[in-house]
């Protein structure tokens, strides 16, 4: 202790501005690094706490702000439990290290308050000596009546030097229930110490009293659940559990605090229109996922941040991160919609030109609705939508799905036959071009226009079927004046890509095509070339290169075309697995019967037309045409029903000339027209067995012979077998026995016994058919010949076209019809 | 008994504790940008969580 006069001394040296020094702002002392300690470890605490109200009122408020559930709040609480442990790590190394710095130690509560007081009996202590010395120096008389001893505090306070000390770790061991504590070292007793208060410390958190209630600790405080816990403290019913923990209590008035502006915030008007405001948008956003019109999206783009920051976005609460960045959204939207948009339309427009919404009148309502859905959202959606719209209306009437689209694409079909060729056309060009040929878009505007994916797809098999039809009547028939039409042949080839191009020119260009007679043949020709084109997997590759082969020479189109129309039509008969097409199949029965009798006409001489025949299975329909009179075979159950006795016609096959069965003398031979006749069959052919034909039930038909030539053998073999009435097998017994000369289908004319009369009669006729002269005299001079009813048969054979040059089976049919006008007569 | 701390000891003390207390605020602050990028991420996927229903119901 030093002397007066040594203290007396020192006074006189101390600056003045030690008393500032006792305001803290210099932590010279103990005590004062004490309370430094204290302090940081309470702001700590607090910055914690804050870190903590912010998060859930942030999460709450923006989880509500986007229309977000009670269930969403929970996720956000999962999502946010790394980020809280982070912080509850990084609070608690804090206070360690904060701890770990300062005099006294942390302890339990008691023991701070018994620290904080020996502070401030230490405090007490310096006043009394500061006061001392004031006396002394401001009086210096008196000192001896005031003796320091005088003003020395109680005897149980604490030391001034054993707190500048730190704290007695033995002692405070002791408190905590060590029992040998004094003869603890230092260190040992520090270590008890700083674990028992941990662990006082970790089991006071567990037992908080907000735990279990809807709060604890650091999870997050939802409004519900903080307006449960205001009330509860608002009623008292708490209170003392509250007192028992500060921590948590000031924790709960934060939160109530920080709701509090929250909810205020909230019912004020500018709050309420930024949330307008925000919801629009947002409302705006989901427009443009939908489909948003242009000037929408121009309006979308002319909003700025200033614009959100002035409504309050983006600082508070932040809702500026909640929105999607305009730039990547129109990136993303934008070119893709002005683009995908169009093409809709277009379709659309397609679809109103064929008439299609007056056309059906199953639904107008759903076509409507169809185009809404498909000009508004993606159109995927809209198929998807609106067939689950059908069902249910289908439901709502009591039929099924399946029977009512069965229904609709029976009466559709016919509505289809019964227009007229120019819309035929029309309609399966752009269907099929729409939807095989034109990708994505066109498919669903196809789907869309039929509302209903299965009859859309019959719909193409009918409509594809009957371009077919048209169209390869057409090219064969007008096939002879190919060399007239060139103009009209190169559009028919830029009708193609017009076609696969979904060109909205093509409605005009019809109509442009349709004005000129001659072109319109060939137009029909490059309809059906470009419809069979787009059918691609349906029809098979083949046809269109039989189809653009033709126009290089009839030569291209005899080799190609078989296959190809073997490929087109052979595909249709799949639609008979399909139950409600017998209607649509009526329009493939016709290109197989036209089909065959083009086909028959345009075969050159040397050519093996059915080189696939042998692989194919026996008794099934082979996709054939039906006119191509081989598609019909035995299977191998069935045997050819010929006598036991007729070998195998050996060599030759029996159209071939030189034949030994055919070739007799009673069967002359007829010209041979050259550059055209019946195709000579394979040697796998030859062998194939006989099959009766549909519709002529009784007769077994050779594949080589047409029915005048079948008759005519049939005839034959009536006479050989003894004027025997013909028998079922009799034309084919006839066919196949030994030394029966059968007319080959080269020498067919002659099957029927005429008379060097009648030969010359016909000799005369087809003179007079060969000759230059008009028809109106060609007609005159088979009058004088056959008489006027027998002229004007003839001529009407000759007009049609089936009598030409070189023509197979010419003098037969001008035969018949003498003989016709014999029977007559 | 524990050492009596100098002066200079105690200042040295005050300093460390107020970097400490310094460092653990911008830490919190790191944290607290992390959270709320947690925060914008989880909302942003409800809302085109509701966008998706919308959608969907039209």
């Amino acid at each position: 202790m030093p002397s007066f006069a040594e203290k007396a001394k020192g006074a006189e040296e101390r600056p003045p501005e030690i008393k500032k020094a006792r305001k803290f702002e210099v932590v010279d002392t103990p005590k004062k690094l004490e309370q430094m300690r204290q302090r940081a470890l309470a702001s700590l605490t607090e910055a914690a706490q804050e870190a903590v109200n912010e998060r859930n009122v942030r999460l709450v408020s923006s989880v509500e702000a986007v229309g977000g559930t009670e269930q969403d709040k929970i996720g956000g609480k999962r999502r946010l439990r790394l980020v809280q442990n982070e912080e509850e790590e990084l609070t608690s190394e804090a206070q360690k290290e904060i701890e770990s710095e300062g005099a006294v130690p942390l302890a339990t509560y008691d023991e701070q308050l018994g620290e904080i007081s020996e502070i401030a009996a230490k405090e007490k202590l310096e006043k009394q000596v500061a006061e001392a010395w004031e006396w002394y120096l401001a009086e210096p008389g008196k000192i001896e009546e005031k003796k320091p001893e005088e003003i020395i505090p109680e005897k149980e306070a604490a030391k001034p030097e054993e707190i500048l000390a730190g704290p007695d770790y033995n002692r405070l061991a002791a408190k905590l229930g060590f029992s040998d504590a004094e003869k603890l070292s230092e260190e040992d007793a520090k270590a008890f110490v700083e674990a028992k208060l941990k662990r006082r410390r970790e089991s006071k958190q567990q037992e908080a009293p907000m735990a279990g209630r809807g709060y604890s600790g650091g999870e997050i405080l939802t409004e519900d659940e903080a307006e449960k816990l205001e009330e509860q403290f608002k009623n008292k019913k708490f209170e003392s559990e509250f007192k028992n923990n500060l921590e948590n209590l000031q924790v709960s008035r934060q939160a109530f605090a920080n709701l509090d502006r929250f909810k205020k915030k909230k019912n004020t008007p500018e709050w309420q229109a930024a949330q307008e405001k925000y919801l629009q948008n947002l409302r705006r956003r989901q427009n443009l996922l939908l489909g948003l019109k242009k000037s929408e999206l121009e309006e979308l783009k002319k909003d700025s941040k200033e614009e959100w920051e002035k409504l309050g976005f983006g600082k508070d609460l932040e809702f500026d991160d909640l929105k999607l960045s305009k730039k990547e959204l129109l990136a993303k939207y934008g070119k893709e919609y002005p683009k995908r948009i169009k093409m809709l339309e277009n379709g659309i427009k397609d679809m109103k030109k064929l008439g299609f919404s007056g056309e059906f009148d199953y639904d107008k309502e759903l076509l409507k609705q169809s185009e809404e859905i498909v000009q508004a959202t993606m159109v995927e959606e809209g198929i998807k939508l609106n067939d689950l719209k059908t069902k249910l209306r289908l439901e709502e009437q009591g039929k099924t799905k399946f029977e009512k689209l069965k229904d609709y694409a029976f009466s559709a079909v016919d509505k289809y036959r019964k227009l007229p060729l120019r819309t035929k056309l029309m309609y399966s060009g752009i269907l099929l071009g729409v939807g095989v040929g034109a990708g994505a878009v066109g498919g669903a505007t196809g789907a869309a226009m039929l509302t209903g994916v299965v009859a859309g797809r019959w719909f193409q098999k009918a409509f594809g079927a009957g371009a077919s039809f048209l169209g390869f009547e057409a090219i064969l028939k007008r096939a002879q004046e190919k060399e007239k039409q060139k103009k009209a042949r190169e559009v028919a080839k830029n009708l193609e890509s017009y076609l696969s191009n979904n060109d909205k020119k093509l409605d005009d260009k019809f109509k442009e095509l349709m004005k000129n007679k001659d072109i319109r043949r060939y137009v029909l020709a490059g309809g059906a070339a470009a419809a069979l084109v787009l059918l691609g997997p349906w029809v098979g590759g083949k046809v269109h290169e039989a189809v653009s082969h033709y126009f290089s020479g009839p030569v291209g189109l005899a080799e190609k075309m078989p296959t190809g129309i073997a490929k087109g039509i052979g595909a249709a008969p799949k639609a008979e697995h399909l139950p409600g097409v017998s209607k649509a199949e009526h329009l493939v029965e016709e290109v197989k019967k036209h089909g065959h009798r083009i086909l028959h006409h345009k075969l050159p001489t040397k050519h093996e037309p059915y080189p696939t025949v042998q692989t194919k299975i026996p008794g099934t329909y082979q996709g054939r045409d039906i006119g191509a009179p081989t598609h019909f075979v035995h299977s191998a159950e069935t045997p050819p029903p010929s006598p036991p006795s007729a070998p195998p016609p050996p060599g030759g096959p029996p159209g071939t000339p030189g034949h030994p069965i055919i070739a007799g003398p009673t069967a002359p031979l007829q010209e041979q027209p050259t550059g055209a006749g019946t195709p000579t069959q394979p040697t796998e052919l030859r062998k194939t067995p006989l099959a009766p034909i549909k519709g002529h039930e009784g007769h077994i038909r050779h594949p080589k012979l047409n029915l005048a030539q079948q008759h005519a053998a049939e005839i034959r073999a009536k006479q050989v077998l003894g004027g025997q009435p013909p028998s079922p097998s009799s034309g084919h017994a006839a066919l196949h026995a030994e030394n029966v000369p059968v007319a080959t289908p080269e020498a067919a004319p002659p099957k029927v016994d005429m008379t060097s009369g009648q030969k010359r009669t016909v000799k005369d006729v087809y003179k007079i058919l060969r000759g230059d002269e008009s028809l109106k005299t060609k007609n005159k001079n088979l009058n004088k010949i056959l008489g006027p009813r027998g002229a004007q048969n003839v001529m009407r054979v000759y007009g049609k076209g089936e009598i030409t040059d070189k023509r197979i089976g010419a003098e037969n049919k001008i035969w018949r019809a003498i003989k016709t006008l014999k029977k007559r007569r | 008994m524990a050492k009596q701390l100098t002066k200079q000891e105690i200042q040295n003390k005050s300093k460390k504790i107020e970097q400490i207390y310094r460092d653990y605020l911008i830490k919190l602050k790191i944290l607290q940008k992390k959270q709320n990028q947690i925060i914008n991420d989880f909302v942003k996927e409800i809302e085109e969580r509701k966008i998706k229903e919308i959608r969907n119901k039209l």
